[in-house]
């Protein structure tokens, strides 16, 4: 028997039958172990504080960065201090509620906000929260000196995020974007509700303290400038901040849509087998070129187009009869042992492993393949490009189709792998408000059907 | 009529054949080379700022993602045009012939840059000089629009006595410049340079003069920074690179599991366990890291059975990292060299042909495994010690990133069983410590075949006049003295692994009189 450095019985290692993860032999254990692609790379739990008056984008800011971070796995939570306000008021006047002297709106904000304080703590204690995204305006020193030393006390780190922005434009289409239609203003006509909510800035511009340069130069955060045309970042202490403030370089508010869909109907697909590298059936073919008469009717300015490496993907695109790039991250799914097999065959050959899928498909690793979650930190940075882009066609795959849809409509885990994309039918994304408008077109081509729905338990 | 596909022998990348003969292999990379207008990178700062540091830094960084990629420092050209330095006084606003060197060697540089850019195939090019002045600026990016380049400047800032007089300790005093000078006098002498240009300095100015301008001001030395109007793919990943290295002394120690039961078997890939041998090794390295005594060290695997069981035997917690398994060797996965020259021997073929892109059939190339491996590169900049217990072809993706090592390199660096490469961070470049830890192992290291003939275009050198663009297109190179279409000769393995610098020749006129300026690297 092999003895370890301190002279102790060599431990063995097993792999989890789920993850493929090699760990020790633990006995029982084994299954409280997680594992993933990636090393988590957070230790303390961190609050991402944002800063700036209204209508500065922070909550839009915020529910991205939030649906960002949960999509490469690390649970995220936004506290919208808002809500609690109107939790708290239940009906919504004007905005003198927001004047600097009405002391008892300031004391129900202040309350609001420590409630707000008190949830980041319950889901980082007890709901295994690692990021809390403290949405509101934060504008005064004093407001941001009580997070900072609340932050202290419990031992999590703060990254501040301040949007400034001083462009009449850009303020006036927020206001027109999300305002309106906020409970605050469901009863207003919109020139009634564009004049109290002016008035409502006014109330925090008197106070507002912009993060100092100099007095502030121990904190960590990023400041954006007009929606991105400038950054300031200070001090970033670790990963996760790093990929935060890398994000938020990235991404853009300029009106564009993404097209994902599949590639059209493959040999392999008519025979049921999953995964391979063949090429486009008849009916395949036929989607490609009603793909490409589709694509010229949306008369899409500067389209780019991306497939993967497979021989599917880039026949459809090649009947476009324009310029693509193709990205090996958009490859689909390494089914391991079971490429090329037909459910069936899997099910007869692999029973245990089989079962496992069904058990849990989002982090199940085929043995010798990848699983959904390993597609996702693989997709990374697809998204970022994606997120850096305006109009792009992604001709892709069932399982990376899925993961990328995930991302776009901050869906978890959880669902992910049960998310319906068929063959033969693509999905436009417009980014509207704070989320992403989806609109399906079917081109009318006959396909198989390849989707397996969640068993039952 | 859909155009036919081939997939092309090497990459197995999908391409349309052209007539009947499959199209000329295009060096397509794993991700779309997003940067297609050639952008010039322009350093700003005082003198000891680290610009040349990050020009260097970035410069290898960039050229590993695969975009070719080349340092122009004006001060070499200055040291070329005029062989001895004698005092500061060289560089004082007043003297008017000095003055008029400079400027000819900013012109020469530029010059060379166009052509870099425009005839060599270069996608990068990083002009590293001081550029303090609005004037000069201005003279860049009029150059940069006459030429259809993108300008983004890098400024650096610092103020810290302390950092820099670090900084002149540590590169400036050793510099040819100052080889007769006792390390005092060429401290001083360096110091009252700087002051010469402190007087036209104007740094970039985001409010009002340089508000349009792409750039990143760099602050001391990383704490902040001010990032203006990216405007492309690459200038975002410059910008995160930027702000993810570090300049804390530091250890990165490399090596590759135990010697494992497929090892013994001459077997590639699979996910077996250790050797008795293996296990030996394990322990040895785990006695290794204790006598090291690296403050927090960091120990990283992959998720192969292999690594991890070696990572066991340290009794410390260690990270796994997917991204860290041995390259994919697709249907080749757990043969033996043999087999594989048997069942596949247009394949077995063609990987010696050119290594660094050949993708086994459902498998990966080293190209491939540059790109996957780019996060636990980035991570590996913002940490501090680490040791990584990784695989052959990993192992020398990694280290090819740490010695600026080109493509052509990479895939025969010796990255022997039960070795450990200790990294060390100095001045421009890295120490190397080859350290055996005295178990037997197998040799699993396949030299470059010498029967294998290079024709041109199939091998890409970096910072070489070969063009990366296809084949198909016919580009005009110029004539380079000799250094023709001549593959570069190989460097004796031993020396290859240790060696800092590798050196290209430019030709550049100046005077009249044709010389060679020497464009370090490292």
């Amino acid at each position: 028997m092999a003895l370890t450095a301190d002279g102790s019985e060599q431990k063995e290692l097993t792999q989890t039958p789920l993850l493929k993860i090699w760990v020790p032999w633990m006995g029982c254990n084994l299954n409280r172990r997680r594992g993933s692609s990636v090393p988590q790379f957070c230790n303390s739990p961190t609050m991402i504080v944002m800063v700036g008056l209204p209508a500065r984008g922070k909550t839009y800011i915020s529910k991205k960065l939030t649906r960002y971070l949960n999509w490469i796995g690390v649970p995220t939570k936004m506290f919208n201090v808002g809500q609690y306000r109107r939790e708290a008021v239940k009906i919504y006047k004007n905005f003198e509620f927001f004047k600097q002297d009405n002391e008892e709106a300031m004391n129900i904000r202040k309350a609001c906000a420590a409630a707000a304080l008190k949830d980041v703590t319950a889901y980082f204690t007890k709901e295994q929260g690692q990021v809390a995204v403290f949405d509101a305006t934060n504008t005064t020193c004093e407001r941001r000196a009580i997070i900072l030393n609340f932050a202290k006390e419990k031992g999590y780190k703060v990254f501040f995020v301040e949007s400034i922005c001083e462009d009449p434009e850009i303020i006036a289409e927020n206001i027109k974007q999300v305002k309106f239609g906020s409970p605050d203003y469901v009863d207003r006509d919109i020139e009634e509700a564009m004049e109290d909510f002016v008035q409502r800035i006014e109330c925090y511009r008197a106070s507002y303290t912009s993060i100092d340069d100099d007095k502030d130069r121990k904190l960590s955060y990023i400041k954006i400038f007009d929606v991105g045309s400038r950054y300031l970042v200070n001090q970033v202490q670790d990963h996760i901040q790093s990929r935060i403030v890398y994000y938020l370089m990235n991404i853009h508010v300029t009106p564009r849509s993404i097209y994902l869909t599949r590639h059209g109907e493959s040999e392999l697909n008519l025979l049921g087998r999953i995964g391979g590298d063949s090429g486009l059936s008849p009916r395949g073919q036929k989607y490609a070129n009603a793909l490409a008469i589709f694509i010229k009717s949306q008369n899409i300015k500067d389209l780019k187009v991306w497939t993967s490496h497979m021989k599917r993907t880039i026949q459809t695109a090649e009947a476009l009869g324009v310029q693509y790039e193709q990205w090996k991250a958009l490859n689909e799914i390494d089914a391991g042992v079971c490429e090329e097999l037909t459910y069936e065959e899997i099910q007869r050959d692999f029973p245990s492993e089989f079962a496992l899928r069904d058990q849990d498909k989002y982090r199940y690793r085929y043995p010798k393949g990848e699983s959904y979650e390993d597609m996702v930190h693989r997709l990374e940075p697809v998204i970022m490009e994606l997120e850096r882009q305006e109009n792009v066609l992604v001709i892709c795959h069932q399982a990376i189709m899925r993961c990328l849809l995930a991302y776009f409509l901050d869906k978890p885990g959880d669902e992910l792998p049960y998310l319906r994309c068929p063959l033969h039918t693509t999905l436009k994304l417009t980014p509207v408000a704070y989320g992403c408008k989806v609109e399906p077109f079917f081109l009318n081509i006959e396909a198989v059907n390849t989707h397996r729905e969640r068993p039952v338990k | 009529m859909p155009r036919e596909l081939t997939q092309n022998r090497i990459q197995k990348i999908w391409v349309p054949t052209k007539d009947d003969k499959p199209a000329a292999p295009r060096r397509a990379t794993g991700a779309p080379h997003f940067a297609n207008p050639q952008t010039v990178i322009v350093m700003v700062g005082l003198p000891a700022r680290g610009k040349t540091y990050i020009s260097k830094k970035l410069t290898r960084y960039l050229n590993w993602i695969g975009l070719p990629t080349k340092v122009f420092n004006v001060g070499e050209y200055r040291r070329e045009a005029v062989r001895n330095y004698s005092s500061f006084d060289f560089f004082k606003p007043d003297n008017e012939c000095a003055v008029k060197i400079r400027q000819q060697c900013a012109l020469a540089a530029l010059r060379d840059v166009k052509s870099y850019l425009k005839d060599e195939g270069g996608h990068v090019a990083v002009f590293d000089a001081t550029n303090t002045t609005r004037e000069r600026r201005d003279m860049i990016l009029t150059f940069g629009n006459e030429n259809g380049f993108k300008i983004f400047f890098i400024e650096s800032v610092c103020d810290d006595p302390s950092v820099i007089a670090s900084n002149i300790m540590e590169v400036k005093v050793s510099c040819p410049d100052y080889r007769d000078c006792n390390k005092t006098d060429a401290m001083l002498d360096f110091q009252r340079r700087i002051e010469c240009y402190k007087t036209s300095y104007q740094p970039l100015d985001p409010d009002r003069h340089d508000k349009d301008l792409s750039f990143i001001k760099v602050i001391d030395v990383g704490r902040k920074f001010l990032v203006n109007r990216i405007q492309d793919h690459i200038q975002s990943k410059i910008v995160y690179y930027l702000m993810n290295i570090h300049i804390q002394p530091r250890t990165i120690y490399l090596c590759r599991h135990g010697e494992s039961t497929d090892n013994l078997e001459g077997r590639l890939g699979g996910d077996s366990g250790l050797s008795p041998r293996g296990k030996q090794f394990s322990v040895a390295l785990a006695r290794f890291v204790e006598e090291q005594q690296q403050q927090d060290l960091k120990v990283w695997t992959s998720q192969l059975c292999r690594s991890i069981q070696t990572a066991e035997h340290l009794g410390v917690p260690y990270e796994q990292w997917k991204a860290l398994n041995e390259i994919d060797a697709g249907i080749c996965e757990e043969m033996t060299y043999d087999e594989m020259k048997e069942k596949f021997p247009e394949e077995f073929a063609l990987r010696d042909e050119d290594k660094y892109y050949y993708r086994y059939p459902a498998g990966e190339s080293y190209q491939d495994l540059v790109q996957r491996v780019e996060p636990v590169i980035m991570e590996l900049e913002r940490q501090a010690n680490v040791l990584v217990i990784c695989h052959q072809a990993v192992m020398r993706c990694l280290l090819a990133y740490f010695l600026d090592k080109s493509a052509d390199e990479m895939a025969y660096l010796k990255c022997p069983l039960h070795t450990v490469l200790k990294l060390t961070p100095v001045a421009y470049g890295c120490k190397v410590e080859s350290i055996s830890l005295n178990v037997d192992a197998v040799n699993t290291h396949r030299d470059r075949p010498e029967e294998v003939k290079r024709g041109p275009g199939t091998l890409i050198r970096r910072n070489s006049v070969t063009p990366l663009t296809s084949p198909e297109s016919i580009i005009k190179k110029p004539r380079i003295d000799d250094l023709d279409e001549a593959p570069i000769q190989e460097m004796p393995p031993s020396v290859s692994s240790l060696a800092l610098c590798s050196p290209s020749h430019l030709p550049l006129t100046l005077t009249g009189k044709h010389w060679l300026g020497k464009v370090c690297l490292t």
